[in-house]
């Protein structure tokens, strides 16, 4: 029968083939298993077999997104090179940026520009609304949780079950993923690529739980010594209560606690249930086989996938970073509502108009009073210049020159996975701001970056002691990279924060001098003073609650020609650093100016100038932003 | 001058108190409007809630409907009538060629209309600004303008030599045109309204609107709706010419016929 087929298939591809026709099929899998999250970069596989002629064109995935303008919407195509012989079959991988399920994908084959095979792929019902796990295993050993969650109305958990060669290799493709899990599966199968991308996306605020027990095996533990040294001594069986579940915060039924679990015992963790806080995120070893705990200890069980499937909440794990969109970040967003950035004055429209209006409407009124000739010959020319010239104030001085572009502000954290890989993440807090016409277009709302400050494939550049990355960017809705420069900035705060106050301790390893750093306690600013490279400035601090109008802002801010600009940020921030203090408590941000710009950005051609960053500004969370040595 | 038709025009549109007051206020209207649609919340409210200042859609609408009503208005012979001469006049009463009255009337009829745009195109650039739209779709949207504001005059000038004697025709004319042009167009002819033109120039999906592209002649914008619109104006136009040719034939047979 197969060779029947066989031979047909060959047939219908010779004949097809010979007629000139094509017949290209495609198979496409989006998200994981088919489910994805709106709103987030989604992993789309998309594997076509060529039974007809030759192509040599394109492959094009389009997905619509909303107008950034207003509700119409865009249809974004995202499209790679394509050259697919007769009789050969492709796969090909796009993280795509998916904010809706209403529309479907498309996906075009193209020989040269003609198109060679649409098709069209439906994703609605196929969003996940709650938590969504996926797992790494054989079976389906967790779907004993579903019934526990989930109810005829309402869905709050949702399980896959991928194989391991459909998971992305870039990091953001686990953006929708609250959780990863790992337990019996091929994982050897996974490349370096897709092992780097899930360590990544952990770095980044994401977080994996392991799963060891009898089928734990030394090419496992080599497989997952990205994460950790999981190498296994022995397996042995412990009693539910000596797992180390309590400790690590997860609880433990009274009545399963002398429950026998089979466990692997790790040389580097034992069989105790360890976290290890990598970058931003964590991973989570269980050194027990989770399908086997479930038998023996089910409330217990329950409980455990309870803990693991809920953010964090002890402020120590940052949930994914990736569920933020910039301008929903309250500090940045507010730090542009400024006169620097706000439009040109009402006023200042009116005096210039009116001045036209004037000039014109006297010159009408004299051509119409003076009958000569040659009034004519004075006044047209003379309305035709105040036209031009009102154009061209309006053009060059509310338009193209009205602030410098050159404002910026982001946040920066370094993450040291390994004292040989060091990771800067780029918290999204990255905002760009131009008056020129591409003004809407220097947003881009996505996932954080997270950038590998020693990776072979960049340019990197190095001076001294600081290192310049060049990297491409994705961007929401454009698949055009664009090049930024990423300096490494070991600014380090250590934070220990008491009863009512908090001690700063800003270590600034940076080769910049940063000026006029200071505290804002619930907004009110406390004067830390220049730190110098190299050098370690502390200051001490209790929340106050102050009022923002008597600080004069000017003594907190380096003198210079943007003197008054620089006090209308900070004070704008602290503005913004006073409304998150009433809604959650005392909150303190450092501030300070670089004395030269740091970094040096071409984003996007339509600007017409660099865009620098002069302020950096760091939210002091309670823990430390110290580089972890985990 | 050696048109006397141009000169009429320069001394109507330029010196005549009722047009002098006729621009003056267009360019009030244009001020005003202006100054109201400048934005009233700061930039970050309009990037956090994506959306844009409507300063340049309403401004260019405002820009489009008072050039296009005035131009069809003066096409019409509607203002300082008592001073205008006549289609009839010029043909029946004096030995003007045909062909200098319609050159006369189509250029004076041009320049007039560049005038309107360019009185009310500082006020265009300017609510352009916050609405981050840059010079390229503006100066698309002005010339969208000026195609209207012909079209309306020509309409105009053939409603008023048509009607001559007809005031019920000449005053329900121009707004019929209007209608047609403005209402009836948006479904069946969009191309053909100016309205829905100068929308779709600075659209999310306009080409002119992205600096990355490089707009061929092809997907510019301004191909369709310039074509169409200037297809009409050269339909208005000739139409304009047959019917003072008619009307000069008319009467030199009426003149031989009473001889």
């Amino acid at each position: 029968v197969r060779r029947a087929v066989l031979l047909l298939s060959l047939i219908v591809s010779l004949t097809v083939t010979a007629i000139g026709q094509y017949a290209v099929r495609t198979d496409t899998m989006i998200g994981f298993n088919g489910r994805f999250r709106t709103d987030r970069w989604t992993p789309v596989r998309v594997t076509l077999e060529n039974f007809g002629q030759d192509i040599s064109g394109s492959l094009e995935v389009s997905v619509v997104r909303g107008d950034r303008f207003g509700s119409s919407r865009t249809t974004i195509a995202y499209s790679r090179p394509l050259d697919l012989v007769s009789g050969v079959s492709k796969a090909f991988s796009f993280v795509l940026p998916l904010a809706t399920a209403v529309y479907p994908i498309h996906v075009t084959v193209r020989d040269g520009e003609e198109e060679a095979h649409h098709e069209v792929y439906e994703l609605l019902g196929s969003a996940v609304e709650n938590t969504f796990a996926v797992v790494l295993a054989r079976r389906p050993n967790l779907d004993f949780l579903l019934p526990v969650y989930n109810t005829r109305e309402q869905r709050n958990l949702d399980i896959v079950y991928p194989l391991t060669s459909f998971l992305p290799d870039q990091w953001y493709g686990y953006d929708s993923v609250d959780v990863v899990v790992i337990h019996d599966a091929r994982i050897q199968d996974l490349s370096t690529d897709q092992l780097v991308a899930l360590r990544d996306w952990v770095a980044a605020g994401g977080r994996v739980v392991i799963s060891g027990g009898s089928h734990f095996g030394p090419a496992d533990a080599q497989t997952l010594s990205v994460f950790a040294d999981l190498t296994a001594t022995s397996i042995g069986t412990v009693e539910l209560s000596q797992l180390g579940l309590r400790e690590a915060g997860f609880p433990v039924d009274p009545k399963e606690s002398d429950a026998q679990v089979v466990t692997t015992v790790f040389r580097s963790f034992g069989t105790k249930v360890t976290h290890v806080p990598i970058g931003r995120g964590d991973l989570v070893i269980l050194p027990f086989d989770y399908a086997q705990l479930v038998r023996v200890a089910p409330m217990s069980s329950v409980g455990l996938w309870n803990s693991l499937l809920s953010p964090p909440d002890d402020g120590v794990h940052v949930s994914t970073l990736t569920r933020r969109r910039v301008f929903e970040t309250e500090e940045l967003a507010n730090q542009l509502t400024l006169p620097l950035y706000s439009f040109p004055s009402r006023f200042l429209v009116l005096g210039l108009l009116l001045s036209y209006g004037i000039a014109v409407g006297a010159v009408l009124v004299w051509m119409s009073r003076r009958r000569e000739p040659r009034t004519l010959l004075i006044g047209v020319p003379i309305v035709a210049a105040a036209i031009l010239v009102t154009g061209l104030i309006a053009q060059v001085n509310l338009t193209d020159y009205q602030q410098p572009t050159e404002a910026l502000a982001l946040t920066i954290e370094t993450v040291e996975l390994t004292p040989d890989s060091v990771h800067g993440v780029l918290t999204q807090d990255m905002v760009l701001f131009s008056r020129q016409s591409m003004l809407y277009d220097a947003r881009f709302d996505g996932s954080p970056l997270l950038v590998p400050l020693d990776n072979g494939d960049q340019r990197v550049l190095r001076d001294g002691s600081s290192t310049t990355l060049e990297i491409g960017v994705e961007r929401w809705g454009n698949d055009n990279s664009v090049a930024v420069q990423l300096v490494h900035f070991p600014l380090i705060a250590h934070v220990r924060q008491g009863e009512g106050f908090v001690n700063v301790e800003v270590h600034n390893q940076t080769t910049r001098r940063i000026a006029n750093l200071s505290l804002l306690s619930n907004g009110i600013p406390q004067e830390i003073g220049d730190v110098l490279p190299g050098a370690i400035a502390e200051v001490s601090a209790i929340p106050v609650i102050g009022d923002l109008a008597e600080v004069d802002w000017d003594s907190f801010v380096p003198g210079g020609p943007h003197r008054a600009h620089a006090a209308q940020l900070l004070s704008d921030i602290a503005r913004a650093v006073r409304r998150d203090a009433a809604e959650g408590g005392p909150t303190f941000t450092l501030i300070g100016w670089l004395s030269q710009p740091l970094l040096n950005a071409t984003l996007n051609p339509g600007f017409a100038r660099d865009v620098r960053l002069s302020v950096v500004v760091i939210p002091v969370i309670q823990r430390s932003t110290e580089r972890p040595t985990g | 001058m050696s048109n006397p038709i141009m000169e009429e025009a320069s001394e109507v549109y330029l010196r005549r108190r009722e047009y002098v007051r006729l621009h003056i206020a267009y360019l009030i209207v244009h001020i005003v409007f202006a100054v109201l649609l400048w934005p009233n919340r700061g930039f970050m409210d309009y990037f956090r809630t994506d959306t844009v200042p409507v300063a340049f859609q309403g401004m260019v609408i405002i820009h489009l409907l008072a050039a296009a009503t005035i131009s069809l208005y003066a096409g019409l012979d509607r203002l300082a009538e008592s001073q205008i001469i006549k289609h009839s006049e010029w043909l029946e009463r004096t030995g003007v060629p045909v062909r200098l009255l319609a050159t006369g009337k189509l250029v004076a009829a041009m320049l007039h209309g560049l005038l309107l745009v360019g009185l009310g195109a500082p006020s265009v650039v300017i609510a352009a600004g916050p609405a981050g739209i840059p010079f390229g779709a503006v100066a698309a949207s002005e010339v969208i303008v000026l195609l209207t504001a012909v079209t309306c005059r020509l309409a105009g000038m053939i409603i008023s030599h048509v009607g001559e004697t007809r005031y019920f025709t000449r005053t329900t004319g121009g707004w019929i045109f209007l209608a047609l042009l403005f209402v009836a167009t948006v479904r069946t002819v969009p191309a053909l309204n100016p309205i829905v033109s100068v929308i779709r120039q600075h659209s999310e999906t306009s080409p002119l609107m992205n600096a990355d592209s490089s707009v061929t002649w092809r997907a510019h914008p301004l191909v369709g709706p310039g074509i169409a619109l200037s297809l009409l104006a050269v339909v208005l136009a000739s139409l304009y010419v047959i019917s003072l040719y008619q009307h000069r034939r008319r009467h030199l047979r009426e003149a031989r016929r009473a001889n």
